[in-house]
């Protein structure tokens, strides 16, 4: 009995022992987490190309075979088929004629193949292209013989810029067609039965267990869910308890729909409570952004059509996805990458580097989930930074804290022995003004692999063809200009403010001193300043368009972050003559800086694979990258040569033979705002010198006015901008206060 | 004397049953003890070592290089100087209107409860209602400027100036009033009846009467209420953070807010100095009170 009441007293004090450590919950996870870190998916890949082909539309059958087209140099298409573990792919005998587009692929109940095909007069865009013949096709999978074939033309033919992205067919023979925001139904009979437009872009098509054809797209107040129906003629919402947000949907095997979102693959019934993850595509070194289809084999196996419209050689590739034992797989060095939020570009770079790496493998650790907020995400990845058990590689664009801040917790290894290294990239390879971005105290914490430049556009006939402006330069064109006009787009006091601001720091305050001077002219003109713009934002009152505005001079300026060559050539054709980078009005100097764009790669000082960071950081770096970012909206390439060969690129002009046998040059790109579209031709020598010498004259952002800082100044800017305090009391509140802080981070 | 003799077998089992006694004891504190050295004792440890290394990633041992720099920071060294200084002001201000308070109504004066309520409201009201009514009254475009306006006078930015500490000052006093008073109440209640009849009988003067005996049958209440004072001195901070941010005009900046935005800054080092220095002087207050009132209070408490 004694024994017991001890055992008992004893039980009691381990049991509030482990309640007081939580014990009992930290079994209870680890186990779930041992048991999904056990197997992995070991993806297999193949090229899904043919000869002479490059590859388009693409889709799962319902056997065991992928079908896609490809279009070959003259601009004829060919339907292919590839068996999933076989390597060559076989035409399919499917006469398509010549000048005829195939658009969209689809797959019926029967695996029946659906052509969405498209006769123009002439496949030569730059020619210019005008539709003949709208026509669904049915065709057997096995032979090519067509099984069914509708003349939409009179449908869809008028339709201006038609193109169908995908195209489905319910239990009644009806087809779905989706363009751009609309879907258009056509009747088994080839007349329209509906034509219902989703109010913005579709981003995805599929149909539900049930048969329901359910569209996703981003909506103002998020990502939806919604069913076509034909019934009322319109887009109904669906109801779930998941929170579904922006990724590639498509129905499931058997479930509802099979979808991609945030890199992760998921499984579920509309009505479930929440979804079934299946795996992570990164952790299968696939990047999720190319993901066109993915299917679940029968034999468990999972395979994924992807295609990578932003590398230089447009690549296709059939992954086959195989769950296997960790022990079974090749062990590799593991590196995390800490961010609050993983771009396209860097979860790019991360697939591709772990792909080609034999020693290290990445994985990404984002913190907070999409319901916390941005503070939550924040102290989720501050607390383990200091904690020490922050990741390998900090993300310094989207972490918890700026530079200054991971410096002083000596959070951050100086990179310069890593430079200084033989064999390596050296210093010298790389632009000395960009580099300088993540400078601290003489050390260089990390390196941007692109960058933009943040600057003020304007005509030279405006701001003269000087590197550089003042603030009573600015006053003086805007007193020049009639009173309703416009002179910054997008401009308010508090936006000028923080510009003026984090452009003039130096100005008011004295870092080595650690004082700061508000009380000045220099502070009070800028007060001033700012307060001759628009408290908010004017939503376009008049209807007019920014074109318009800055060509009938109601609009003086706009400010851009220009990332490449073809932007700035977009620019001068918006504002119709010679035009002026300037950049920002300052005190002293020009104002244009640098935005960092790309991964940008911060070394944990306590890392213990700072070799596999620093490889990564060379990988990226490396000539093939920095020669191929993906398209203009990567940025600029940090190192010199990548730059100088972008640059050249840009001056090459690419020309096409015309339908009398001459030679015309064709245009590299298109850009617009929506408003317009400019086609975007070979730049020329003194285009590509106004931006070289953009770039040699800008200078970092970083180590100018920290945001709280900032805050301070706008918080206490407020009373004078509604008039209720002199811009003398202001500016001594904000010397106040703002003394106070500098203090503080000494 | 006779030494008392207890037979030896009678004597081990006393000892034995002592020695149970204590593992019973121990073994039913353990839990309190580990809870204490857990949330109070360890991480003090890890503090002290936080503010002799350079951060929290290089532990490198830097001797007393962070309380240097901490001493000579001169946000620290303002935020001190308005800690102390409104602790010097609004500590007794809280003690002698309290107990004048008490005194007054401890003797019999009408609507005795009603003042009593009265007093005692500002307790019950949440701590966002307070910010509140404090914002509406003292805003820039609040209450009390459009009062003044009345006369003539011109807007004040109560907040924002150098009457800051004034308005933050009488907010403190509306909060604690009540509750000191309430304490001070029920300390002269229990003031022997016999003792203040004596001393009248005796012709004392009332300040006399007060002076020499009900302050020092008060002398601990009065510790008390001078430390919890104290302690909620320091802990106005809360107000004064939510009424203006994290930065707010120099004369309301106080240690709180330097230890706040050092933490939300990653400074660890420099929050763990300054928080060994703070807790030092809080020792040495709390050090000094407690003389003070074993001092006066010894004849009482016998």
């Amino acid at each position: 009995m004694k024994k017991g009441k001890k055992l008992g007293i004893i039980g009691v004090t381990v049991i509030m022992i482990a309640q007081l450590f939580g014990c009992g919950k930290d079994v209870q996870e680890t186990t779930v987490e041992q048991a999904a870190d056990e197997y992995v998916y070991v993806a297999e890949f193949q090229q899904l190309s043919a000869e002479g082909y490059k590859t388009g539309s693409m889709t799962f059958g319902k056997d065991d075979k992928v079908y896609f087209t490809g279009v070959d140099e003259a601009g004829e298409y060919q339907l292919f088929s590839l068996k999933i573990g076989e390597s060559t792919p076989e035409k399919l005998p499917v006469e398509l004629g010549k000048n005829i587009s195939v658009q969209a692929i689809g797959i019926d109940e029967e695996g029946h193949l659906i052509l969405g095909l498209i006769e123009y007069n002439s496949l030569d865009e730059a020619a210019g292209n005008l539709i003949e013949k709208v026509e669904i096709r049915k065709i057997s999978p096995d032979d090519g013989s067509v099984k069914e074939s509708l003349d939409v033309t009179g449908a869809l033919g008028q339709i201006q810029d038609l193109y169908m992205q995908n195209i489905l067919v319910d239990e009644e023979g009806n087809y779905y067609l989706n363009n751009n925001q609309n879907v258009y139904v056509i009747k088994p009979t080839g007349e329209m039965l509906c034509d219902i437009s989703a109010g913005t872009y579709i981003s995805s098509i599929f149909q539900d267990k049930s048969g329901r054809v359910i569209i996703g797209v981003y909506e103002n107040t998020g990502w939806k869910l919604k069913e076509v129906s034909i019934a009322g003629k319109e887009m109904k919402d669906i109801e779930s308890k998941i929170s579904f947000d922006y990724g590639t949907y498509q129905s499931g095997t058997d479930t509802d729909l099979l979808y991609t979102q945030d890199s992760i693959l998921y499984t579920c019934n509309l009505k479930d409570e929440k979804p079934t993850e299946i795996l992570n595509w990164v952790d299968s070194d696939i990047d999720s952004s190319s993901l066109r289809a993915f299917k679940i084999l029968e034999d468990g196996r999972i395979a994924s059509l992807s295609l990578d419209w932003n590398s230089p050689d447009e690549t296709a590739e059939l992954a086959v996805l195989t769950q296997k034992n960790r022990a079974e797989v090749p062990e590799k060095k593991v590196l995390t990458y800490g961010t609050l939020y993983l771009t396209y570009y860097t979860n790019k770079d991360i697939v591709a580097f772990n792909k080609q790496s034999d020693k290290y493998r990445i994985e990404i650790k984002q913190y907070g989930t999409d319901d916390e907020d941005y503070e939550t995400k924040v102290s989720r990845m501050s607390a383990d930074l200091s904690g020490n058990k922050g990741p390998d590689m900090i993300d310094m664009i989207y972490g918890s804290a700026s530079l200054e801040e991971y410096v002083s917790m000596g959070l951050l290894e100086d990179i310069t022995p890593y430079l200084e290294k033989e064999g390596g990239i050296n210093r010298e390879a790389l632009l000395e003004n960009i580099i300088k971005a993540y400078e601290y105290e003489g050390k260089l914490y990390s390196i941007m692999p692109s960058f933009g430049i943040n600057t003020v556009i304007g005509k030279v006939s405006d701001v003269g063809s000087e590197a550089s402006w003042t603030i009573d330069d600015m006053i003086k064109l805007m007193d020049s200009k009639p009173k309703d006009a416009e002179i910054l787009s997008y401009s308010t006091k508090s936006s000028i403010l923080e510009l003026m601001c984090m452009m003039n720091p130096d100005e008011f305050v004295n870092e080595e001193t650690g004082t700061c001077d508000f009380t000045g002219d220099s502070f009070k003109k800028i007060l001033e300043f700012a307060n001759r713009f628009p408290k908010e934002i004017n939503e376009n009152p008049d209807g007019q368009s920014q074109i318009e505005k800055i060509r009938n001079g109601q609009l003086i300026l706009l400010d851009s972050v220009i990332t490449s060559v073809q932007l700035y050539q977009m620019y001068e054709y918006m504002f119709g003559e010679e035009v002026n980078f300037v950049g920002y009005p300052t005190i002293k100097e020009s104002g244009s800086f640098i935005v960092p764009e790309g991964t940008t790669v911060g070394m944990n000082a306590n890392s213990e694979n700072k070799e596999g960071v620093w490889e990564f950081i060379c990988f990226i770096l490396s000539k093939e990258r920095q020669e191929n970012l993906p398209l203009a909206g990567g940025g600029f390439p940090i190192t010199k040569e990548a730059l100088e060969k972008q640059f050249e690129k840009d001056m090459e002009a690419e020309y096409y033979e015309d339908t009398d046998g001459t030679q015309k040059e064709k245009p590299k790109a298109v850009w617009g705002t929506g408003d317009f579209d400019v086609e975007v031709y070979a730049a020329s020598k003194e285009q590509v010198e106004c931006v070289k010498k953009m770039i040699e004259t800008s200078k970092s952002s970083q180590g100018r006015l920290g945001e709280k800082m900032f805050a301070i100044i706008d918080e206490e800017a407020q009373a004078y901008f509604e008039g209720q305090k002199s811009v003398e009391d202001v500016a001594m509140l904000i010397q106040n206060r703002v003394q106070t802080y500098i203090n503080e981070t000494r | 004397m006779k030494e008392l003799r207890i037979p030896k077998k009678k004597k081990n089992k006393l000892v034995k049953k002592n020695e149970k006694a204590k593992k019973i004891s121990v073994l039913f504190l353990s839990p309190s003890i580990l809870g204490v050295l857990v949330f109070f004792v360890i991480p003090f440890l890890v503090v002290i070592y936080y503010s002799v290394v350079d951060n929290p990633i290089n532990h490198s041992f830097v001797f007393f290089d962070n309380f240097r720099n901490v001493f000579f920071n001169g946000a620290f060294r303002q935020a001190a100087f308005n800690t102390m200084k409104f602790s010097v002001i609004a500590v007794p201000l809280a003690v002698i209107l309290a107990l004048g308070l008490a005194m007054l109504l401890d003797s019999k004066i009408p609507f005795r409860s009603q003042f009593r309520t009265f007093f005692l409201t500002p307790m019950m009201v949440p701590i966002a209602s307070i910010v509140l009514i404090w914002q509406v009254l003292f805003h820039y475009n609040g209450m009390v400027n459009d009062v003044i306006g009345l006369f003539g006078a011109g807007k004040i930015d109560w907040l924002k100036s150098d009457y800051a500490q004034i308005v933050i000052i009488v907010l403190f006093l509306w909060k604690n009033l009540g509750y000191n008073m309430i304490l001070f109440m029920a300390a002269l209640s229990s003031i022997p009846k016999d003792i203040l009849e004596v001393a009248v009988l005796e012709s004392a003067k009332p300040w006399q009467i007060f002076l020499y005996i009900k302050l020092r049958y008060l002398s601990s209440t009065l510790l008390f209420v001078t430390i919890m004072s104290l302690i909620n001195s320091f802990k106005v901070f809360r107000e004064i953070y939510l009424l203006t941010g994290s930065y707010p005009y120099n004369t309301l900046y106080m240690m709180q807010h330097f230890m706040n935005n050092t933490f939300a800054s990653l400074d660890y080092q420099k929050l763990s100095a300054a928080a060994i220095m703070m807790s030092v002087v809080m020792v040495i207050l709390i050090g000094i009170l407690f003389l003070t009132e074993s001092y006066f209070g010894k004849d009482v408490e016998g």
